[in-house]
């Protein structure tokens, strides 16, 4: 039997215990459409678990589901990246962990468009989840990052116009569909800043100095909280490259404050903390 | 009364050569990109202001282009998009488009996985009010042609017509696939849909993993709502439209705060009904050209296929 | 020909910076006239969104200037903008904005000198970036009309 078909019997098996034994209303997980592909579902009862899978096809993030039916208990399948969204939304007060039984599994990585590894999943560095009411056991996916083939380090290393031309040239494809926004489990604000109109920040228009500011701050208000798991890049009807940035500001964050998002429960995003000694590059700052 | 020619490959290209002289010639093939794009696109201007005089836009194009190549669900839009658009009174920009723009499309030769024109009474060698169709047979192409113009510019370069009824006449449509499926029950859905606004379980379970993304509407060759915005600079400002989508939150979201369509299953429910019940009892149509991009692009690959079938169990 | 004046936008924390920069005038120190400021109650109130408003709508530079960190006025309010526009000050060059046209600082209410300073400094290193062309908004379309009607009505 193929590991994936394994995997399965075994997503099954703790499935249907979780609703037999641990008392869930309903399991958040994928299933194959009638096209063959893999798309997110939910599940109500015992006997509907027989549809339930994994595979590389994945793509969507499930914990983006987990808010809309918070007051029931929610079983949920959960890899290395929606496992730290989960412990993101548990931080941030979304959810409560007693509403929550997640299956844990080892994670392969999963595929764009074109059937290639995902630039998030190249990159990963936790396939395997952080949190878990069970395990299925397993190594997930190998780092493959090639550093010759970094698009983060390559722009770093380029000169501000190089910068300012390929952020335009993304800019101008975004189209403000915000499936971004809708497919990242971190993106819950009832009221998103581009629906306030006093004032208003930014305007509909979907041309490059618009999409400037809606990409940009999306961003800040993701930093600390991004797990990097690629499913705004893989929502992305246009494909504008969102991965490069996100890994930026984590990379950033990291760098300055030795934080990684959604990987210890209890934390405080690193953002909404200080510490007095912080690295500081202001100008006339103590000392300079 | 149409006009039908017969055509070889050299003729075809000699044609498309001679136009390109006189008008802007477009090849198109079918695409994520809807044709929609191009007639009511994305964003436009409508007009310039300032405090006590207002300036048309100027910039509409007044030119005629010629687009060849379109499958017949894209050459649907401009059928679809006309029933509201150009009711009265006619949205002058999408009028002076539509009225310069000449669609041959290319009848299809195969299905695609998301394709569905067949199971909802189209086809993928329908004429669908486009200016003319190409089917490719043996020796060449058979060009069936519904516009006075077109017609004229043929008949100028020597090309023989024969007067067909329509294009139900009987003459080859060359490879045309025709396959073996059960059609969608989108009749009941036109006749009883209405009874479906109670059925919560529906709806629920429909959009249980929609993420109200907005990406089935901006891709939809007949969804057509947009939003308008001033955009000011000092005395002057100007007047732009943008799409907006029944599927984002505040698109109902009253000035009192209060929404009547609070989640997402009221808003999925709207759209559902709005293509396949309330088209109809509008303009006689339903909204959908079953081009499949709704599904194909869709994150989280909810396939309006099932949710019709879904729909139609709950019709009483 | 005109040298470039760059219009250079400030947000000033109301307990120290902008108090600096009125002890910088009522001491008379000379500093460039390019700084249009906006007082802010605490450095803590920036919203990067201001930063991106005032490029997209002309500005050439942003300077946001607050209390030195451990002297808020509100104890902790410029711990948290130390984090907020470092990290948003990385991702706008990594964007491509010029890093001379943002600029962060600590000025505090006795330092009207140094005020002085940072503005001449501001000012000399955004001049030889002319104006902000690329990250700003494209109104060129109506100030156009704006012109032509205003001719048109002469």
């Amino acid at each position: 039997m193929n590991p994936i078909d394994h995997l399965n019997n075994q997503l099954r098996e703790l499935a249907r215990k979780a609703f037999q034994d641990n008392g869930i209303e309903l399991l958040i997980g994928y299933q194959k459409g009638e096209d063959g592909i893999t798309k997110p579902a939910i599940f109500y009862s015992f006997e509907q678990v027989d549809l339930l899978i994994w595979d590389q096809q994945a793509s969507f993030n499930l914990a983006s589901l987990v808010r809309r039916f918070r007051d029931k208990k929610i079983g949920m399948i959960a890899q290395g990246c929606v496992s730290r969204s989960l412990v993101v939304l548990l931080n941030e007060g979304q959810i409560n962990r007693n509403n929550l039984f997640i299956i844990g599994f080892p994670c392969q990585g999963v595929v764009d468009r074109n059937q290639q590894l995902h630039s998030a999943c190249i990159d990963c560095q936790h396939p395997l989840p952080v949190i878990q009411d069970c395990l299925i056991e397993g190594d997930g996916i190998a780092r493959q990052s090639d550093p010759a083939n970094d698009l983060v380090i390559e722009l770093n290393n380029q000169s501000q116009s190089e910068r300012m031309a390929f952020f335009s040239q993304e800019m101008k494809k975004c189209i403000r569909c915000y499936a971004c926004r809708q497919a990242c489990p971190m993106c819950y604000c009832d009221v998103c800043f581009v629906d306030i109109n006093k004032p208003l920040w930014l305007a509909r228009t979907p041309d490059q100095q618009n999409n400037s500011v809606w990409n940009l701050t999306r961003m800040q208000h993701l930093a600390g909280r991004c797990v990097a798991c690629g499913a705004c890049d893989r929502a992305c009807p246009e494909g504008v490259n969102l991965m490069v940035y996100l890994k930026k500001m984590n990379q950033v964050v990291k760098e300055l404050y030795g934080y990684s998002a959604g990987l210890h429960l209890g934390e405080k995003p690193a953002l909404n903390a200080f510490q007095p000694n912080d690295p500081d590059f202001f100008w006339g700052k103590e000392g300079v | 009364m149409m006009r039908f020619f017969k055509l070889t490959q050299q003729d075809w290209e000699k044609f498309l050569q001679h136009q390109s002289t006189q008008i802007a010639v477009v090849s198109m093939e079918k695409s994520k990109h809807p044709f929609k794009h191009i007639l009511f696109p994305p964003h436009e201007t409508l007009f310039y202001f300032r405090k006590d005089t207002h300036k048309e836009l100027s910039e509409i194009k007044e030119n005629k282009v010629l687009y060849y190549g379109l499958p017949p669900c894209d050459a649907k839009t401009i059928q679809l998009l006309g029933l509201n658009l150009l009711a009265d009174p006619a949205d002058p920009y999408f009028q002076t488009i539509r009225d310069n723009t000449v669609i041959i499309s290319k009848a299809c030769d195969h299905f695609e996985p998301n394709c569905f024109c067949d199971q909802i009474g189209g086809s993928p060698g329908a004429l669908n009010g486009a200016s003319a169709i190409l089917y490719t047979v043996e020796d060449g192409f058979h060009l069936l042609v519904n516009h006075d113009w077109l017609s004229e510019q043929l008949v100028q370069m020597n090309f023989i017509p024969s007067e067909v009824e329509n294009e139900k006449a009987d003459f080859s449509k060359g490879s045309v696939p025709v396959r073996e499926i059960k059609p969608l029950p989108i009749d009941h859905l036109r006749e009883k849909g209405l009874s479906t606004i109670s059925k919560t379980a529906l709806w629920e379970k429909v959009s249980a993993t929609c993420l109200a993304c907005g990406i089935c509407t901006f891709l939809c060759p007949a969804c057509y709502c947009f939003d308008i915005q001033d955009i000011s600079f000092g005395r002057v400002g100007k007047r732009e439209r943008t799409y907006d989508s029944c599927l984002f939150s505040i698109y109902t979201t009253e000035a009192s705060g209060h929404n009547p369509r609070p989640t997402i299953k009221e808003r999925w429910r709207q759209r559902l009904l709005h293509k396949f019940t309330y088209y109809p009892m509008q303009y006689g149509e339903i909204g959908c050209t079953g081009c499949g991009r709704c599904i194909s692009e869709c994150p989280s690959h909810i396939d309006i296929r099932e949710v019709i079938r879904d729909a139609e169990q709950y019709c009483e | 020909m005109d040298e470039f004046e760059p219009k250079v936008i400030g947000f000033l924390c109301n307990w120290c910076s902008y108090a600096g920069a009125d002890l910088a005038g009522v001491s008379r120190f000379q500093y460039p006239p390019n700084v249009r400021i906006i007082r802010v109650p605490c450095s803590g109130r920036m919203n990067p969104l201001f930063i991106l408003k005032a490029l997209q709508n002309g500005a050439d530079a942003v300077l946001v200037s607050g209390c030195h960190p451990g002297d808020c006025h509100y104890q902790t309010g410029n711990y948290y903008t130390r984090r907020r526009l470092e990290v948003f000050y990385r991702m706008l060059q990594f964007a491509g904005v010029p890093k001379e046209r943002v600029t962060l600082a600590w000025v505090s209410a006795s330092e009207g000198a140094q005020f002085a300073t940072l503005i001449k400094e501001v000012v000399e290193k955004v001049k030889p970036l002319g104006p902000n062309q690329s990250f700003s908004r494209d109104f060129s379309d109506l100030e156009a009309y704006a012109n032509e009607s205003d001719r048109s009505s002469e």
